[in-house]
């Protein structure tokens, strides 16, 4: 037990702390900007005919759905022939809204559970958060616009967790999402005080140090599997210890005029809200690595906004009706407005020779084509950005049949610094992007 | 309706079972091959056989019942698929209803095999406090309304529940929320140090004087002073706190003054902007109570339009806020009840370590819910002394130990000692403070109280148990099982989210939607405190209703907001059939759904859930070219000519259909789009029915016992906060008929659960 040595380090880090000016500068001098990787997600599927555009390359005519992103055309590709082959049952029945759910970063076939033995895979990104986390004060941020959740009943069978989460630490903890942008900002940036802030991190290394020995004296009464339960506690407590060092570390100047007040009325809003807030992240350099569910697959969520009073998910399957596929490709292009919103800042916002978009992946998209058919082959989905020079958008880019959506990503995290093998059902890297 | 079948409770039947388990696999194996082949031969061999593995599945690759039984996940699903018809194909040769049982039976009897005088309790996975429990025991342990259950990230949940030990994780952002929902808690609930003196403040936008008053304060744009008065409690010295920012002008900052009675008392320059508001502090003596004009003035006003740098063109001066401290030299007040439980009088000759290890020790006992062990507490006072080593008043010392314990697994997790936690053939009964946590977040969702915890220490919670559970329910925090467990069981936290579409239902309101979900509490409630039989869900001759949600089910003579017991002489709405709450979950925005409602029935209330739809399933309906609209009914029975579909819409639709007079929004309906409705239908059992009161009806002659099982696997379920597997059977099994011979008592199926082998003990682990 350690808990005075981490305190009087905590104290003593705080007060060699560079004042902020010297640390922006110090900041400012870095050399080439960081490439930032962001997956955003869209529920059920979409209209096949009015998203995908005609035309393959350069000179493929943008379909209705993308309308929007027309002015961004050179800052973005669509891609074709991108499949999440975990998705499909492969024997284990009905469930598609969970497995797209929970393949969509992890390329892993959720284990069918209710409950006793949940099981995906690490996801990509927390597979690079792991390896360069460190360079920034959160390794990763996890959003979401979805509603609070209710009573727990989810997909055929499969345990909700697999319906709410994108993002998994490890095959059985997922890295929950946050929807309140109030919440997210004091996670970024702290309450305000920051000498406050300070004070309270240095208790709390020796409350986190303190607690780690209860948890491991628990932990020699227990059973395996509840000994599991508690290398979960102590790893959370060392991973809480880890941000509270840079927490330390990283200080930003604290944007107040950006601090919001709570979750908005309209979905509109509180999507761009959240854009924002991922924005302001990537440009202050306070995480490099982002993901963001903007409905959960199975959402029935209706969007007065767009006037569109039937349920998503039950319209998603649309037996080829046309009211419904129109209303379908309605939703399409209200998430893809979003999407355009939060492109266009990106890109409006100047980053060394370029923009904060030139140096960001964003892959937006779901992990059903088709609503009606369930199927997860030829994924509708978008990747914008230039990451830092090494992709060339402005195209659609026709991936070879059957290659997995894990396959693109594995190229991705090359682009980020980050080394993996493999992620999931991948089977070979897809960098023609 | 046939009878509907649960993979967990078909009876033996015919096939003897006895003696040793040797002797028993022998006896089985005989049966298979001269009575189980020949059936499967007959009917599955085809597909599944000889070489044939359709669906990657082959029977006879099984040289032994000991292969099957390691192969239970694949079993399960060949019994679910038999139970429910899925196979054979409808287009394929049927085996008759007794060779159907036939089989189930002898699955049960080899794969699945329970021994009621040996249960197995099974295991509980250490559960961590969801996010209600855990917001309900703070309020509990702290004594005050603390609100942090959305700082929380939602719980997932499983098994249609949110405290299932399993499925609650823990990631480093649960842990870092728990650290801060643990601070604001006891900033909250305690004081330390210093008690706050008693102080007034004064919003700038409330102030009287020239400038622009705005949310953000009282703007002084030119010279000028802005006032508000204050009367002193006593003569004393005060402490006068001026939030405030400003712009400068040309050379300086402005200036600000702050005025008492028009006299100037103290001058400072404001350096910060608009947008980073700071603290001015000044103490004064006010030496009488007589009313005082505070002025706060804006003295050096500047305006250059001209002036090169645009930042320093206008110089202004915002007041925020005021706030007036004291009387600073008065004795201390009282500090909150809550602080005085937490922090116990002190006496005089009290050293700081014995002070603090009896605050902590009593603190300890009840957050942990257990004696605490050797040493436990005394290794907290490390992290005291850390505190007042850095200067720190004692009881922030204390309260740095309390915080620990607030995110120490002790608190968050529920530990259930046992002893050789390895051993899977090792049962043993938990111990009573085990057990009288069990109870209280069973019935509470909250810590135990102090008499359980009282019992508990002495011994005697087991033998006072029947009492207990009385009065548990009896209490008001039960409430907390009402609305937790019909929330998840019943749906009934949906509710809220159900969106009627205003333009189909102008006349619905939140406020309706919400009355809905109370009502079925508020009968669940009923039912449970006053002991009536748990059917009373089904047929309930009365209901709770308040005047708008009357109005909306067209039952005259109920007025204003308050929810009362009425009786209920028209029938359609008796029982939670009726109730609004379930057609609103059963329905999308603009129509009902016949399907989901007959889900809805066998799934919740008669335990019989239909399998998922099977992949692929062909088009309900493809387009019409025509554009000719078929009515729901004639799409769904199309639908169930599909041999994929039949037969679980044939035991869903028919429900639906007996339910189609409630709209989407719950009201009562005699036409759809200017047609008469049709509620007509037969059940699986051949039974037909007309409308929901045949329904109903139905489900209390001919399923009262799948209705009980239905309650009682889900109470089980949320009890134990696991997943139901074949090994609880004769649980099951024997709380069904102990409510069964109690008359159907909700008080009796209650009982039973918490003196079931599963609630009452765990095993090793394997």
């Amino acid at each position: 037990m350690t808990p005075r040595r981490t305190f009087l380090k905590s104290i003593a880090a705080t007060l060699a702390m560079p004042t902020l000016p010297s640390l922006q500068a110090a900041q400012a001098a870095k050399v080439a900007a960081p490439t930032r990787m962001a997956f955003i997600y869209i529920p059920n599927g979409v209209n096949l005919d009015l998203w995908r555009p005609k035309g393959s390359g350069k000179d493929y005519e943008i379909s209705k759905t993308l309308e929007p992103l027309a002015e961004l055309r050179d800052h973005f590709s669509v891609l074709r022939g991108l499949d999440h082959d975990k998705a499909f049952a492969n024997g284990d029945g009905a469930g598609d809204h969970a497995r797209a759910n929970a393949s969509f970063l992890t390329g892993c076939q959720a284990r069918k559970t209710a409950g006793a033995d949940i099981q995906a895979g690490e996801s990509v990104d927390q597979i690079a958060a792991k390896q360069i986390g460190h360079l920034t004060r959160l390794p990763s941020l996890e959003l979401s616009t979805d509603p609070p959740r209710s009573s727990g009943h989810c997909d055929s069978g499969y345990s909700c967790a697999y319906q709410f989460n994108l993002s998994w630490i490890n095959e059985s903890t997922p890295a929950p999402a946050e929807r309140d942008p109030r919440l997210v900002f004091e996670k970024m940036f702290g309450s305000g005080n920051q000498k406050e802030d300070s004070r309270r991190r240095a208790y709390r290394k020796s409350i986190l140090d303190f607690v780690m020995d209860d948890a491991k004296r628990l932990q020699a009464r227990l059973g395996s599997t509840d000994r599991g339960k508690m290398e979960e506690y102590l790893t959370a407590v060392r991973d809480v210890e880890l941000r509270i060092e840079r927490a330390e570390k990283f200080r930003n100047e604290v944007p107040e005029e950006s601090r919001p007040n709570g979750v908005p009325e309209s979905y509109g809003q509180h999507m761009r809200m959240m854009f924002d807030l991922m924005h302001l992240a990537f440009q202050t350099d306070t995480t490099r690595i982002s993901s963001f569910l903007l409905a959960h697959d199975g959402s029935n969520r209706t969007f007065p906004e767009i006037d569109i009073h039937s349920a998503h998910h039950e319209m998603s399957h649309h037996r080829g009706n046309s009211e419904s596929l129109a209303n379908i490709g309605k939703i399409d292009h209200f998430y893809v407005e979003q999407l355009a919103y939060f492109l266009k800042k990106m890109r409006d916002t100047p980053e060394g020779e370029g923009s904060l978009l030139d140096n960001s992946m964003i892959v937006y998209g779901g992990g059903i084509a088709d609503g009606n058919r369930h199927n997860h082959d030829d994924l509708p989905l978008l990747l914008a950005g230039k990451g830092g020079g090494t992709l060339s958008p402005g195209r659609v880019i026709e991936a070879p049949e059957g290659t997995p959506m894990t396959n693109l990503y594995l190229s991705l995290l090359d682009r980020m610094g980050a080394k993996a093998r493999r992620i999931g059902d991948s089977n070979g890297v897809f960098d023609k992007v | 309706m046939r009878k509907i079948f649960n993979p967990l409770y078909i009876g033996i039947g015919t096939i003897c079972v006895g003696g040793r388990l040797l002797a028993q696999d022998t006896d089985l194996m005989e049966v298979h091959e001269t009575e189980v082949l020949p059936i499967f031969e007959n009917y599955c061999y085809d597909c599944h056989g000889e070489g044939v593995k359709k669906g990657e599945l082959s029977i006879d690759r099984y040289g032994s019942i000991a292969e099957m039984q390691n192969d239970r996940e694949v079993w399960k699903r060949i019994r679910e698929h038999i139970q429910h018809r899925l196979m054979p194909p409808i287009d394929e040769v049927q085996p008759t209803i007794a060779e159907r049982e036939k089989l189930l039976a002898w699955i049960d009897a080899a794969v699945f095999p329970v021994d009621p005088d040996n249960p197995d309790p099974g295991r509980v996975t250490l559960r961590r406090l969801n996010r209600t429990e855990y917001q309900n025991t703070l309020r509990e342990l702290l004594g005050v309304p603390v609100k942090v259950v959305d700082l929380i990230p939602p719980d997932d949940s499983g098994y249609g529940f949110d405290n299932i030990g399993d499925v609650l994780t823990l990631s480093p952002a649960h842990l870092e929320r728990y650290l801060e929902a643990a601070r604001i808690s006891l900033d909250q609930a305690i004081m330390p140090g210093s008690a706050p003196r008693p102080s007034q403040s004064f919003s700038g936008r409330d102030m009287e004087g020239p400038g622009h008053r705005s949310e953000d304060g009282h703007y002084l744009f030119t010279s000028g002073e802005t006032t508000t008065t204050y009367k002193p409690s006593r003569p004393g010295k005060y402490r006068i706190s001026i939030k405030a920012g400003g712009t400068p002008g040309g050379d300086a900052d402005p200036e600000m003054q702050l005025r008492i009675d028009g006299t100037m008392r103290k001058t400072w320059a404001v350096s910060n902007s608009l947008d980073r508001p700071e603290n001015f502090e000044h103490e004064l003596y006010l030496d009488s109570p007589r009313e005082r004009v505070i002025g706060i003035a804006f003295t050096n006003d500047y305006y250059d339009e001209k002036a090169t740098d645009p930042g320093r063109r206008d110089r202004n001066l915002m007041v925020n806020a005021l706030t007036i401290t004291g009387p600073l030299d008065a004795p201390e007040p009282p500090k909150s009840k809550s602080h005085q439980r937490i922090f116990v009088k002190r006496s005089s000759d009290e050293s700081d370590d014995a002070y603090s290890l009896r605050v902590l020790s009593k603190f300890a006992r009840k957050a942990f819910r257990r004696p605490t062990r050797e040493g436990e507490v005394e290794r907290y006072l490390q992290l005291v002394s850390l505190a007042t080593e850095q200067g720190e008043h004692l009881e922030n010392g204390i309260r740095l130990a309390l915080e620990a314990m607030l995110i120490s697994p002790a608190f968050l997790y529920r530990e259930e000692p046992q002893p050789q936690p390895d051993e899977a053939d090792s049962i043993h009964q938990i111990d009573e403070h085990s057990l009288a946590t069990r109870l209280s977040y069973l019935f509470w969702s909250n810590m135990p109280d102090q008499r359980l915890m009282g019992l508990a220490e002495s011994g005697k919670l087991r033998e006072n148990l029947s009492g207990e559970i009385d009065r548990l329910i009896k209490d008001p925090r039960s409430k907390q099982f009402v609305s937790n467990f019909t929330g998840q069981w019943l749906r009934l936290r949906d509710v809220a989210a159900s969106q009627p579409a205003r333009r189909a239902f102008p006349k619905f309101s939140g406020k309706i939607r919400n009355g809905m979900r109370r009502e079925t509490e508020m009968l669940f409630a009923h039912i449970i405190r006053e002991d009536l039989p748990m059917t009373t869900l089904l047929n309930a001759d009365f209901t709770f209703l308040n005047g708008p949600l009357a109005k909306h089910y067209g039952i005259p003579g109920v007025k204003g907001e308050k929810f009362r017991k009425v009786i209920l002489t028209d029938t359609h709405r008796r029982g939670i059939l009726g109730h609004g709450s379930v057609h609103l979950l059963t329905s999308y925005p603009l129509r009902t759904s016949p399907v989901l409602r007959g889900k809805y029935v066998l799934e919740n209330l008669l335990d019989s859930a239909p399998p998922p739809p099977p992949p692929n399933v062909p088009q309900l309906d493809p387009p019409n070219p025509h554009g000719e609209q078929r009515s729901l009914r004639e799409q769904l029975e199309k639908h169930r000519a599909e041999p994929g579909c039949a037969s679980c819409h044939a035991m869903m639709d028919p429900i639906g259909f007996a339910m189609e007079n409630f709209d989407a929004s719950g009201a009562w309906r005699d036409q759809d789009h200017g047609q008469p409705i049709d509620t007509s239908g037969e059940l699986m059992s051949g039974r037909k029915v007309h409308g929901v009161d045949d329904l109903r009806r139905a489900l209390v002659e001919d399923h009262s016992s799948d209705f009980l099982r239905a309650v009682s696997s889900r109470l089980l379920t949320y009890a134990l906060g696991r997943g139901l597997d074949w090994y609880d059977k004769p649980a099951l099994d024997r709380i069904v008929s102990e409510t069964e011979k109690a008359g159907g008592s909700s008080r009796a199926m209650l009982r039973a659960v918490v003196n079931s082998v599963p609630f009452q003990y765990r095993r090793g682990d394997s």
